[in-house]
């Protein structure tokens, strides 16, 4: 200490003289003056670490990591909730199954009945309290719902939005602040029992227990027992370094004392209970007995018991050896250990002891309800955020964040990437684990997006696939072609006919000569069959006639923004585009021409639960409904009888599934994109290193794509024919068939009904009707009437 | 006291010395970097920069939009968030999106309705759910209270049941105008058009609509 080198000489000699000889005097002030020195160098040393304890005491109460949500389950008597899917939610919501529910946050089923009693939740609009349901659910959905309490009819329900991760700063702390009052007692007595019994009487340090636990660790000859109170630790947590050195201690134990001296107990008690480290999940440190109990127990901290208090308690002391996962028996002698401490104390009784250790673990399995199980929508959800909010902000004032994020479609999609590349990889005898993919599915007509995968192992926060792998789409542009050309009715219809005949353009470099996939021509043939057999050909030759740059143009109209070359290939998928960028274009087809920009975030509400802000609903009208729906029913044909027919042995052709396969060169990606009445959804997949992987649309990302569905089950496709649409019968191609067009262009003899002109192809437009035809019994329509009849 | 405190400190200091500390566990060296796209293969083309965040702020900072359009390009367009001044409840502590990019982001403070000035002129459909009525009560009584916002936000849950009514699309549509917001007026009553079939009446709404909308 180097104040202590400081001697005042001159006082000394002083004091020397008046003491004649006397020998103890001068030393006995000689001391007196160095502890005065020394104290009051310590004291200004205690000023400064006073200061940097009110830092970090003060500081840490607000460092929370905004809290992400995923969208309230809604019920209502015909919603198309399954029971497996109700149960599931309630599940993942933390519900205690019990023989007949009462208390919040408990459910019971008896039959099709199920019973539950939410708890209170703060909506967005509106506080919603605990309430007593009774619903009852069939194979085919919700069909009554009543109050629980009064038998009355509850036309619409929501459950609360579950808890799905978090957005935490870059060192990687994670928490879930609880107030005090939300710490249950029994983990408060379960803390004092184990850790430190005086908490509410010594002045930061418990002397008694240190010499008790030194006394302990010297007669075993090791660590038994440590003598650190409750405010040490929160202190030695505070510095999060494992430097164990003397300084450290003597600067621990100054800093506990100055911290009670300026704080209440219980201020110490909650700090130290968002504060204390209890576990790690990949890069992600669990610290606070609030994330603990989510992470651990996938309950809030205030509906914990008492094994499940000691169990959180007990790990305090080694947050890697109590494990409750990885070492399930260790951290249950644990517990059963911290509950005979909690009865020698007096906080238990023998009964309440006994019953205790009985309890099962009550640990929830990982990635199931616990936090941070979608680290690739959070992380879509974080993007989105931090162009409304500064990082700092996200990761420290406590944000909630209301999102879109369907837990049940999002479940679904994981298990069908990981089950079906796996499975994919075993029937081609592909080398295991090469094959990657990522889904993002979204609701058309709101685009709100309900889940995201970034890749086969779902908890893995690294390369996130749905949102930066950014790969050719191969076919998946060519109905960006097609609508481009129905766009133009004067010129093209559904029954335009095409020439599927090879083509060669010069390009900067050489003459491009693009093939068809199985490398044949396939001569005159409907627009709709082009489109619905995946030609290369006569796509080619189509885009070409109407120009490169129409495609681009409408490609940008359906939400593409990435730069692309506006090139012959473009009209083959040469444009490199992520999932979720795909996903974008596909929901404006979806929605009848009219894009929503994708959302996957609703409202966020400030630390207090009150509503800062929301994203609303948009639509622009991108594409005349007229052409998308023209191309919607030929995207239907794709999968009733075309390159993506093997849908059919994954979801009814009931459903009316309208999609498109996309390949790229060397069979590199393998896409699928298509949607039914409720969903729109992308796949994905492909090799991170971009090799070959032997897959086509169909036989890759088409099988990821039916997985999914095929558990989802969403709703039929019924579109409906937009105002300017009309219906009639014609013969094309020798059959009969119902051709939809549009009024005023319906397809004469010289679109390929009736009897196909050779000497038309698409680069020699077809000319329109003489005369408009705006109703749908024009003297044209009389003529198709008449054929069929 | 102020002397012997510390002393007594400092001796009890040694002696925790003596004792060791309470078993801690660390947290590992995280493997993959925040962003993650350490990992990532040949066609990485978005990283995000890892930025270094400040850990304890001393009071709990203001949340503060800023425009970071164009840092980090997700691939489709931006929504433009709305603030939230309903029911009073706006929050002291925060003008989010106050600043925001492009002046994309507005803020719509509703409005206390002037009598006279809306009627709801069409019936709900017959074929509408118990469901999509109670919701569209709420947002009249939403409405008539001058929350706009929150009027809009029951619509927009209303169409999250029923996304192709053509009946709320075009409640949202008169929501919207009313707040000023003609573009999506317009677009919303488009939309509503696109699945109004033979629903001549909302038909003739829409297009009413629109063209003051226009105006």
């Amino acid at each position: 200490m180097p104040a202590g080198r400081r001697s005042p000489p001159r006082r000394s000699k002083r004091r020397t003289r008046r003491a004649r000889g006397g020998f103890l005097r001068p030393l006995v002030t000689l001391l007196v003056l160095l502890a005065l020195a020394g104290g009051g160098a310590l004291w200004l040393y205690s000023m400064h670490l006073a200061d940097t304890v009110r830092v970090k005491f003060e500081g840490k109460r607000w460092a929370v990591p905004a809290r992400v949500y995923g969208r309230p389950m809604e019920l209502w008597a015909g919603a198309l909730v399954r029971p497996e899917q109700l149960a599931a939610e309630l599940e993942r919501l933390g519900y205690r199954k019990v023989a007949k529910a009462s208390e919040p946050a408990t459910w019971s089923q008896a039959g099709n009945r199920y019973l539950f009693s939410t708890r209170p939740f703060q909506f967005w609009d509106a506080a919603e309290p605990s309430r007593l349901v009774d619903v009852r659910v069939g194979p085919g959905g919700v069909e009554q719902i009543t109050d629980g309490r009064t038998g009355a009819d509850v036309p619409i329900f929501r459950l609360e939005a579950p808890l799905i991760g978090s957005i935490y700063p870059s060192h990687h702390e994670d928490r879930v602040l609880v107030r005090r009052d939300e710490i249950p007692k029994a983990l408060v007595d379960a803390l004092m029992a184990v850790e430190d019994r005086d908490f509410y009487s010594h002045f930061g340090l418990d002397p008694k227990a240190l010499l008790r636990a030194s006394f302990a660790n010297l007669r075993a000859g090791r660590v038994v027992q440590g003598g650190s109170t409750l405010t040490q630790q929160l202190v030695k947590n505070f510095f999060l370094t494992e430097e164990r050195t003397l300084t450290r201690k003597l600067n621990e134990a100054l800093m506990a004392v100055i911290l009670e001296t300026r704080y209440a107990k219980d201020e110490i008690l909650e700090a130290y209970a968002n504060e204390i480290y209890l576990g790690q999940d990949g890069e992600r440190a669990i610290h606070g007995f609030g994330l603990a109990s989510y992470y651990f127990l996938n309950r809030p901290l205030a509906e914990i018991d008492l094994p499940q208090a000691a169990l959180l308690a007990g790990m305090v002391r080694g947050p890697s050896l109590y494990d409750p996962r990885r070492h399930p028996e260790r951290a249950r002698k644990r517990r059963d250990l911290v509950l005979e401490m909690m009865r020698d104390e007096g906080f238990i009784t023998d009964e309440q002891a006994n019953a205790a250790k009985a309890a099962d673990l009550g640990v929830a399995p990982r990635g199931k309800g616990s936090s941070a199980a979608y680290p690739a929508f959070v992380d879509l959800v974080r993007r989105q955020l931090r162009r409304d909010y500064r990082e700092e902000d996200l990761t420290s004032v406590g944000l909630r964040i209301y999102t879109t994020l369907d837990p049940w479609v999002q479940d679904r999609a994981q298990q069908a990437v990981a089950n079906r590349l796996a499975q994919i990889e075993k029937e081609r005898k592909l080398p295991p684990d090469t094959l990657e993919g990522a889904v993002v599915v979204a609701s058309p007509q709101g685009g709100e997006v309900l889940a995201v995968v970034g890749g086969r192992d779902a908890q893995y926060r690294g390369f996130n696939r749905a949102l930066d792998a950014v790969r050719p789409i191969g076919s998946l542009v060519k109905p960006a072609v097609y609508l481009a050309a129905l766009a133009m009715p004067e010129r093209y219809s559904l029954a335009t006919p095409l020439e599927d005949e090879p083509v060669r353009i010069k390009v900067p470099g050489g003459v491009w000569a693009p093939e068809n996939y199985d490398r044949r021509a396939h001569g005159t043939v409907p627009l709709t069959t082009a489109l619905v057999q995946s030609y290369n050909l006569a796509t080619v030759r189509l885009g070409m006639a109407i120009g490169v740059e129409r495609v681009a143009k409408m490609l940008r109209s359906l939400g593409v923004e990435r730069s692309m070359d506006v090139v012959p290939s473009l009209l083959l998928g040469s444009v490199s585009l992520s999932p979720v960028e795909v996903a974008q274009v596909y929901q404006a087809l979806a929605a009848g021409g009219f894009r929503t920009p994708l959302r996957t975030i609703r409202e966020v509400l400030d630390e207090k639960a009150r509503p800062l802000q929301r994203y609303p609903l948009t639509v622009q009208r991108a594409v005349d409904s007229g052409p998308v729906y023209l191309l919607a029913t030929a995207m239907q044909e794709v999968v009733r009888s075309g390159t993506g027919r093997p849908l059919a042995s994954f979801v009814s052709s009931e459903v009316g599934v309208a999609g498109k396969t996309g390949t790229t060169d060397g069979l590199r990606d393998s896409w699928f994109a298509a949607f039914a009445g409720d969903m729109v959804a992308v796949a994905w997949v492909g090799r991170d290193d971009n090799k070959p992987t032997g897959l086509s649309g169909a036989a890759g990302a088409l099988r990821v794509w039916g997985e999914l569905m095929k558990d989802v089950r969403p709703a039929r496709l019924a579109l409906t024919p937009p105002e300017t649409v009309a219906m009639d019968w014609a013969t094309c191609g020798g059959d009969s068939e119902r051709v939809a067009y549009l009024k005023g262009h319906p397809p004469g003899p010289a679109q390929g009904c009736g009897s196909v002109s050779p000497a038309l192809s698409d680069d020699s437009p077809v000319p329109a009707p003489s005369a408009p035809h705006a109703r749908q019994d024009d003297p044209i329509t009389r003529f198709f009437k008449s054929l069929v009849r | 006291m102020k002397t012997t405190l510390p002393l007594a400190l400092l001796g009890l200091a040694f002696a925790l010395a003596a004792c060791t500390p309470a078993v801690r566990q660390g947290p590992p060296a995280p493997i993959i970097g925040p962003g993650g796209a350490g990992a990532g293969p040949v066609t990485t083309t978005q990283k995000t920069p890892a930025g270094n965040v400040a850990v304890t702020p001393l009071e709990p900072p203001k949340v503060q939009a800023i425009s970071q359009d164009g840092a980090q390009p997700l691939g489709f367009q931006r929504v433009a968030p709305e603030v939230v001044a309903a029911g009073g409840a706006a929050p002291a502590a925060s003008s989010p999106a106050a600043k925001s990019a492009a002046g994309a982001a507005e803020a719509r403070v509703s409005a206390p309705p002037r009598p006279g000035t809306e009627t709801v002129a069409l019936a709900t459909p017959a074929g509408t759910s118990k469901a999509v009525k109670t919701l569209l009560q709420q947002a009249d009584l939403q409405r008539a209270s001058g929350d706009l916002t929150g009027a809009a936000a029951t619509l927009e849950r209303a169409l999250r049941i029923e996304p192709e009514s053509a009946y709320v699309w075009n409640r949202l549509a008169h929501v919207r105008l009313k707040q000023g917001q003609n573009g999506l007026a317009a677009e919303l009553a488009a939309k509503s058009n696109a699945f109004a079939g033979a629903d001549d009446a909302v038909r003739r709404d829409n297009d009413a609509l629109i063209a003051r909308a226009g105006r």
